[in-house]
């Protein structure tokens, strides 16, 4: 971890609304008397030991050697009921949540909420500024500095804070309010990168990774009116949330000429939204929901008169409106009628309609090209009746039908048609069976795709043809599921699940063909005495096969047909990920109501490969061929987990517990094994995710007493 | 005029009846079950004494104060304490022989005018044949009287979620700071996979407000679905990825020169040639905005600025 990093953490002070949520409570409880206070004090010394990376151990949680502290308080009587819960106290995890009210008329929450996501600790780059918006270098033009040794360090982390609380009024029943606010702020660094050249013209771009400063606040107020009583529900809500960036643009400074450039960051928005939503009960046990909605976001960014060229030349560009206002409009409605008319009929029919409108400004750049909006319109509506059989048998068929319209230059209409049967048996009491199939028929209209820049549109009349973007692309996807619940003793239960599922891409000659996942599971639970067992496995493998074409420059030959031709040639790579995870925790009274050992061990583990065929011997690298070429190492990783404790009852109030926890991480991957901060001589990376594996020993003693 | 005057009367009686019998049921309640419920109570702890423990302890027993005893939930007990069988009381043990709808009726009694159930019927849990048994017990001292803490609670069914989340790249629900109910709302709500907006990307907007735009330069996929590219729960790739980088990107960018490379092991650090489109965060290295850009025209429209 960065010097100035260690200096942030070292111990916090109690956050001040902790002491404000406490502090609120004295005149609230007053009231109270008549019920007793309780509560729970947790301390926990512990002693850390983390070999590698301490980011990747303590990715969203703040472990270090030190005293943590929990707190609880509640109270409970007649008028009046509040739980405090203070946990991590004054750790960069902590959290504070009070919650009371009174039942029936009012509730009332408060948060205060830290969680922080360290990413990599100790990157290193030549610019100076990590964490601000300006990023520079001293010297000679074009930057030259070879030795990562001698630049700059910094964390990659990001700590969320987020404060807020809400109300709700039950006092005119059946009428309700509720009103709720949040203050988000994120402040740290998250890796950034951009291209640059030595020479004008192209050829081999270079890498420049940056540390980009976080520095957001998120203001939200949501408030709802509404009414609720049986057989009557409506409500109106509106949300209102703020995006505020502290910084627009990154600057820095290009390697190659030393100019400042601007890096355009997630620009300040406005958002809100109104909803309605409603419920009426109807004859032969029918409901009727409906839902309807209209969210705005509203965004405006002054765009830069002037950018710089790969090789860090100023181009002035002109623009027909140099502010971009950008505008989304969303609008859904919804509807839901269920119905049970027959004891053995419960049917749900559905209809979704989705829209997000592009009200932005189309700007032309130029004179010559513009930016193309993007929009769509989603409609669904389907069917589910499920059919109480004899035998304990219940028969689900489903249909769902999905139309999407995009404002999208290649796939612009997608129909889905999703048919489903689910079925259960329960005819045993000490087992229940569930099995179902789905079916997805995917159909999509294509044209070709009209390029944003026109020098562009040579190649896209040649490959687009063959392409189909798998997020839209015609599919035919079978899921096949199963799931058996046993419960042969009382004290044992254990579940069974199968799942299969593929999707393929009927009309993709290029991209993602085709993408197969199957999953066995195994949970169980038993308990025998004063011993409980519990424990799980999952076994997972997916696979994906994409079939890919590299094109040379002008003139090219796109047609995957023509196989390898000057320069261009067919490729494929089949992606197969091999995951498994399991878990088993015992727990044993040895001294029932005294002593008690817990144990809980969990493995997680998964073994990637990337198959690499590449369909001209011309084209493979020297000294490989197309056994050699495969990633054997693709997101490779194993986590293993050991947590063993002793809980001693020394009497109702005091209970000590001593524990130990091991954690070990490895990871290996063949874009970041061996890394180096230099991929070639004038490229410039930060370490970013790089060198992850650790392994770490916990002690801890827990003092608690409750009174 | 008669017949009028007669009718007349039969409605005043009627009404006083009414009046009468409801004032009678109140001061039966109010001075004789309350007295009686719980006194059964002590009555049912000679059997099922953890479970009465559980119960005066849970929040249901302190919001109610002791008013209302066992039989509020599980029904009259006369018969049950006759035959002491399962059948002859409202039991919601697993084998206690009532359906969902039954069991859920019992709790609706109290709860059917609950905003945070309106929408129960909708809901994929309710069609599933779940009932509010199956996550809560009336006996529970856990928030929300969940069965057990939430997570674990989802997990016992949602056993491939559990998977997902364990796996290197996740949202922190195994640490406990995002919970389910975040996300989803379990009674029932008319989004996909009863998420609580109307569209993946509302919901992923309101934690992720950054990634809001608008932009100028977009990227279809991103504005249309979050999930074209990651999944929610847990990944083995990097950023929650569904794929893995570059060939997530490639399969749907092949293009001209580095897009449609076969980049492969020889392009890797540890074999001495590395490639800056393979090694490192490869595509995003210099494609970073990916989520849109408001940066110089022709840069800015590739994501590079």
């Amino acid at each position: 971890m960065s010097e100035q990093s260690k200096g942030r953490k070292t111990m916090k002070k109690v956050y001040i609304p902790a002491a404000v949520m406490l502090g609120l409570l004295v005149p609230m409880t007053a009231g109270a008397e008549e019920a007793q206070l309780g509560g729970e004090l947790e301390l926990t010394p512990q002693l850390v030991d983390i070999n590698g990376s301490k980011a990747k151990f303590q990715e969203y949680r703040d472990r270090e050697d030190g005293i943590y502290g929990n707190l609880r308080l509640w109270q409970e009587s007649e008028n009046f009921f509040f739980r405090f819960d203070a946990e991590n106290i004054s750790y960069d995890d902590q959290s504070y949540r009070l919650k009371g009210g009174s039942h029936g008329k009012y509730k009332f929450n408060l948060y205060h909420d830290e969680i922080p996501h360290n990413i990599t600790f100790d990157a290193r780059t030549p610019l100076a500024g990590a964490g601000t918006d300006r990023l520079v270098y001293s010297g000679a033009t074009p930057l030259n500095n070879p030795d990562p040794a001698d630049w700059n360090t910094f964390d990659y982390q990001i700590n969320r804070e987020k404060q807020g609380g809400g109300l709700r009024f039950d006092l005119m029943k059946p009428f309700y309010l509720d009103v709720s606010f949040n203050h988000e702020k994120r402040q740290g660094i998250k890796p950034a990168g951009t291209s640059w050249n030595l020479v004008p013209g192209g050829g081999s771009r270079r890498v420049m990774e940056m540390p980009e400063p976080v520095d957001y606040v998120t203001d939200s107020l949501a408030t709802e009116i509404g009414y609720a009583l049986d057989p009557f529900y409506a409500a109106l809500s509106y949300h209102y949330s703020t995006f505020n960036n502290n910084n627009e643009w990154l600057y820095y400074m290009h390697p190659n000429s030393g100019t400042v450039e601007g890096f355009s960051l997630a620009p300040d928005n406005d958002y809100y939204k109104f909803n309605f939503k409603g419920k009426a009960k109807l004859p032969l046990r029918s409901a009727l929901s409906v839902g309807a909605g209209r969210g705005v976001t509203e965004g405006e960014t002054v765009l830069r008169n002037q950018y710089l060229s790969d090789v860090g030349a100023p181009v002035a560009v002109n623009y027909s409106d140099p502010v971009f206002d950008g505008k989304l409009v969303t609008t859904n409605y919804d509807m839901v009628l269920t119905s049970r008319p027959l004891n053995f009929v419960n049917a749900r029919l559905f209809y979704k309609y989705y829209e997000k409108e592009n009200r932005s400004d189309e700007i032309i750049v130029d004179g010559t090209y513009q930016n193309h909006l993007f929009g769509y319109e989603k409609r669904s509506f389907g069917a589910e009746v499920g059919f109480r059989l004899p035998q304990r048998v219940t028969l689900t068929p489903s249909y769902k039908h999905v139309k999407t319209e995009r404002d999208r230059g290649d796939l612009t209409e997608t129909k889905d048609k999703i048919y489903g049967v689910k079925a259960k048996w329960a005819g045993l009491d000490f087992l229940t069976v569930t099995a179902s199939y789905e079916r997805l028929d995917r159909d999509a209209d294509w044209q070709l795709l009209t390029a944003v820049i026109p020098g562009d549109q040579a190649t896209a009349d040649g490959i687009e043809p063959f392409v189909r973007r798998f997020d839209a692309a015609p599919q035919d996807r079978d899921t096949y599921r199963v799931t058996l619940d046993l419960y042969p003793m009382d004290n044992l239960s254990v579940v069974l699940g199968y799942r299969y599922m593929e999707s393929e891409y009927t009309d993709t000659i290029l991209g993602l063909r085709d993408e197969e996942n199957t999953m066995y599971d195994i949970s169980a639970d038993y308990s025998l005495g004063r011993l409980t067992l519990a424990g799980y496995f999952a076994y997972d493998i997916t696979e994906a096969y994409q079939y890919q074409r590299r094109l040379l420059g002008f003139a090219f030959n796109p047609d995957p047909s023509l196989g390898a031709i000057a320069g261009s040639y067919n490729w494929s790579v089949e992606d197969e990920y091999e995951n498994y995870d399991f878990g088993v925790s015992a727990q044993v009274e040895v001294v029932p109501g005294t002593l008690r050992l817990k144990a809980q061990y969990d493995h997680v583990r998964s073994d990637g490969t990337g198959d690499m065929s590449i369909y001209d011997a011309g084209s493979l690298p020297v000294g490989y061929d197309n056994s050699t070429i495969d990633f054997e190492n693709w997101d490779d990783y194993k986590k293993k987990s050991l947590q063993i404790k002793a809980i001693y009852t020394v009497n109702p109030k005091l209970s000590t517990t001593v524990g130990y926890a091991y954690e070990r991480y490895r990871y290996s991957d063949a874009t970041l094994d061996d890394y180096d901060y230099r991929v070639a001589s004038d490229d410039y990376l930060t370490g970013a995710y790089a060198d992850s594996s650790y392994e770490a020993n916990v002690v801890f003693a827990t003092m608690k007493y409750s009174f | 005029m008669q017949k009028q005057k007669t009718l007349r009367w039969l409605r005043i009686y009627a009404q006083r009846m009414a009046l009468g019998l409801g004032a009678a049921c109140a001061l039966v309640i109010l001075a004789g079950i309350t007295p009686a419920a719980a006194a059964l109570s002590e009555t049912c702890a000679e059997c099922h004494e953890t479970a009465v423990a559980e119960f005066n302890a849970s929040f249901h027993a302190r919001a109610w104060q002791g008013a209302n005893g066992c039989q509020a939930c599980h029904g009259n007990a006369d018969q049950h304490l006759e035959e002491s069988s399962k059948e002859a009381i409202i039991s919601f043990a697993r084998d206690g022989g009532r359906s969902a709808e039954e069991l859920a009726a019992q709790c609706l009694n109290c709860h059917s005018s609950s905003s945070q159930v309106a929408f129960w019927d909708n809901s994929m849990h309710n069609a599933a044949g779940l009932s509010c048994g199956s996550c809560h017990s009336g006996h529970s001292s856990e928030p929300m009287n969940l069965k057990s803490e939430q997570t674990e609670l989802c997990f016992s069914c949602h056993r491939d979620i559990r998977s997902q989340s364990n796996r290197q790249s996740h949202h922190p629900i195994v640490e406990g700071k995002v919970s389910c109910s975040d996300c989803h709302d379990p009674h029932g709500a008319f989004g996909n996979k009863m998420i609580k907006a109307d569209s993946a990307n509302d919901l992923c907007y309101s934690c992720h407000s950054d990634k809001r735009g608008p932009y100028m330069w977009e990227h279809p996929p991103v504005e249309e679905n979050c999930m074209t590219c990651h999944t929610a729960h847990g990944s083995n790739h990097n950023k929650l990825l569904t794929r893995k980088t570059p060939h997530l990107c490639q399969s749907c960018h092949d293009w001209t020169y580095h897009p449609s490379t076969a980049y492969n092991d020889s392009d890797s650090f540890s074999n001495g040639t590395p490639t800056r489109q393979l090694v490192g965060r490869n595509c995003l290295n210099c494609h970073n905005n990916i989520h849109g850009s408001n940066g110089a025209p022709s840069l800015g429209l590739r994501f590079v600025r």
